[in-house]
């Protein structure tokens, strides 16, 4: 709720104007009824319904005086202003003159938050296009027959003029794919002095989120608790290794706990962190060797869970075989996670080989359809050589992608920082921002969480079956 | 005779009886090591010829021999 108020408030100017604009706008593109769309605080209804009234000298109707808030056609068209009152949205037929006095009240903090024209809703065709938007751009291709002529053109001019279709088809595609690639790689510029690669392609360093008071659990070779970059954070640990303390011996949890909740200001710059206000959760469940068991990761979830932890970050997993079924028993546990409010991301797994033509699925747990499984790109946008793909249908699919190539963060002392690769350096990327959704969201966790990485994430021109959705992209 | 060790996941409607289907599975040759409340699951160890018997008890959704998971040696440039 709290980011929906938020958006509504910067899209405030905008809508305003609209709101203010002459009367319906004819039949075509962006067709407006005449009557106004009127966004009120959501908890603060009774003045904003006061404030529309008074504003507008009309009697406001509220749809609670229907059973079941079921408005019909009749009272929405006779109504001068008339109250969702389950959305706090109010629909206002007055003329837009009217709408001046409506101005002065969208202003800080009062019970109006925005004012639209209503528009004109089309239901699509049966070929999917609406009856009044223009179609979409298809593919940029010269079509060729499917079929050769039967009478006239030879065979041979019939394929000359295939080879041209496919030959223009393939320069268009080239083209295509060199501008995004560009595209990104600038977005994500190379210059690393204040900030990493990953941290400016997710839009992490323009969020004003931190994850303050969320929990975020990194199940992993534990940590480095004498990290300078960490003195002063809330850090609660527990070792599920038997005879090994939370100390890392290895480095790898320290470096993925690095990316998910890295501080602001690292002693030693660029800022590598994500989630700088998260309280970090350090659950050991692998050996200092890199190794465990399903059985210390399960009770490493259990403890995340009751710790009321919204994220579980697990950089780990075992190759699995095309064709291979998930854990029934990770799924689970990741499906009672969820219901609890804890969202569980892991990494897909590295046992690719892209350069010499192999992709390895999606390995185990994150090949269960209840966890969140991260791929990885490079700073260019690609997908990395290593990261694995969606073979596997029912849960084995890449939902999501985030950084994984050249990921500079925190490790051990007294080496303090270091760069590595491995889609277990993409899933701390993608764990520390939901945190900082589930910072701006307090009402959203568990799969309502995953939707919103899912819904933000910036849409890549490759695969899905290497990137999901896309890559991650941090709430602003 | 060969001790695995396995994890025991309660069926959703059994959720709520971690310590009744405990001592079934115990019943079972089940050597408990541990119960995970929050989640449903029992974890021990049992003669991989009993993973059947476990299976079949009557609140029990799932039973799976745990895997090894691991990442590589910390010098690896891709980890």
């Amino acid at each position: 709720m709290a980011a929906s108020r938020r958006r509504a408030d910067k899209g405030k100017g905008a809508s305003n104007g609209d709101g203010m604009s002459d009367g319906p706008v004819p039949i075509g593109r962006g067709a407006t009824t005449g009557k106004y769309l009127v966004l009120l605080r959501q908890d603060d209804l009774e003045n904003g319904v006061q404030a529309l009234g008074s504003a507008l000298g009309v009697k406001v109707a509220r749809s609670a005086e229907f059973e079941r808030h079921a408005v019909d056609a009749d009272a929405l068209e006779s109504a001068d202003a008339l109250v969702f009152d389950n959305l706090a949205v109010a629909v206002v037929n007055a003329p837009p003159e009217q709408f001046q006095a409506l101005g002065a009240s969208i202003a800080g903090d009062g019970p109006i938050l925005a004012v639209e024209a209503e528009r004109v809703v089309y239901a699509l065709a049966a070929n999917g296009h609406s009856a009044v938007l223009e179609p979409p751009t298809l593919l940029p291709i010269a079509a060729p027959p499917l079929e050769a002529p039967a009478h006239g053109a030879s065979l041979t001019s019939y394929l000359l003029g295939y080879q041209d279709g496919v030959n223009e088809l393939i320069e268009r595609l080239m083209e295509q794919e060199g501008l995004k690639a560009e595209t990104l790689a600038a977005a994500a510029a190379l210059d690393e002095s204040q900030l990493t690669w990953g941290l400016q392609a997710t839009n992490v360093a323009r969020s004003s989120f931190t994850g303050r008071g969320v929990r975020v659990a990194v199940l992993d070779t534990g940590m480095d608790l004498g990290h300078p970059d960490f003195v002063g954070r809330s850090i609660t640990s527990r070792s599920f290794i038997t005879g090994e303390a939370v100390q890392d011996g290895h480095g790898h949890g320290t470096h993925c706990i690095g990316t998910a909740c890295g501080p602001r200001q690292p002693g030693q710059l660029p800022r590598y962190g994500v989630a700088s206000g998260a309280d970090i959760y350090v659950g050991k469940v692998l050996s200092n060797r890199g190794s465990g068991g399903d059985s210390g990761i399960l009770a490493g979830i259990n403890w995340a869970i009751s710790n009321g932890c919204a994220v579980v970050s697990m950089s780990l997993g075992a190759p699995t075989e095309v064709g291979q079924a998930f854990s029934r028993i990770f799924e689970t546990v990741a499906r009672r996670a969820l219901a609890a409010g804890t969202l569980i991301i892991a990494a897909a797994g590295n046992e690719s080989r892209r350069q010499q033509g192999i992709i390895a699925p999606v390995g185990h747990p994150a090949n269960c359809p209840s966890i969140m499984a991260v791929g990885a790109v490079d700073a260019n946008g690609q997908i990395a050589n290593f990261s694995c793909g969606g073979l596997n249908n029912q849960g084995g699919q890449v939902d999501i992608a985030g950084p994984g190539v050249a990921v500079r963060s925190s490790w051990p002392r007294p080496t303090l920082y270091r760069s590595i690769s491995g889609t277990s350096m993409a899933t701390p990327h993608v764990a520390g921002i939901a945190a900082l959704f589930a910072e701006a969201n307090p009402d959203m966790r568990g799969g309502a969480l995953g939707w919103l990485l899912l819904q933000a994430s910036r849409r890549l021109e490759m695969p899905n079956r290497d990137v999901g959705v896309g890559l991650v992209q941090a709430p602003v | 005779m060969s001790m695995v060790e396995v994890s025991v996941a309660l069926a959703d409607m059994y959720i709520d009886e971690l310590p009744r289907i405990t001592r079934r599975c115990r019943r079972a040759g089940l050597r408990v090591t541990q119960q995970l409340p929050e989640v449903g699951i029992i974890i021990g160890t049992v003669d991989s010829t009993n993973i059947e018997k476990l299976a079949r008890i009557e609140g029990v959704a799932s039973v799976e021999q745990s895997r090894s998971l691991g990442v590589p040696p910390p010098e690896s440039e891709v980890q």
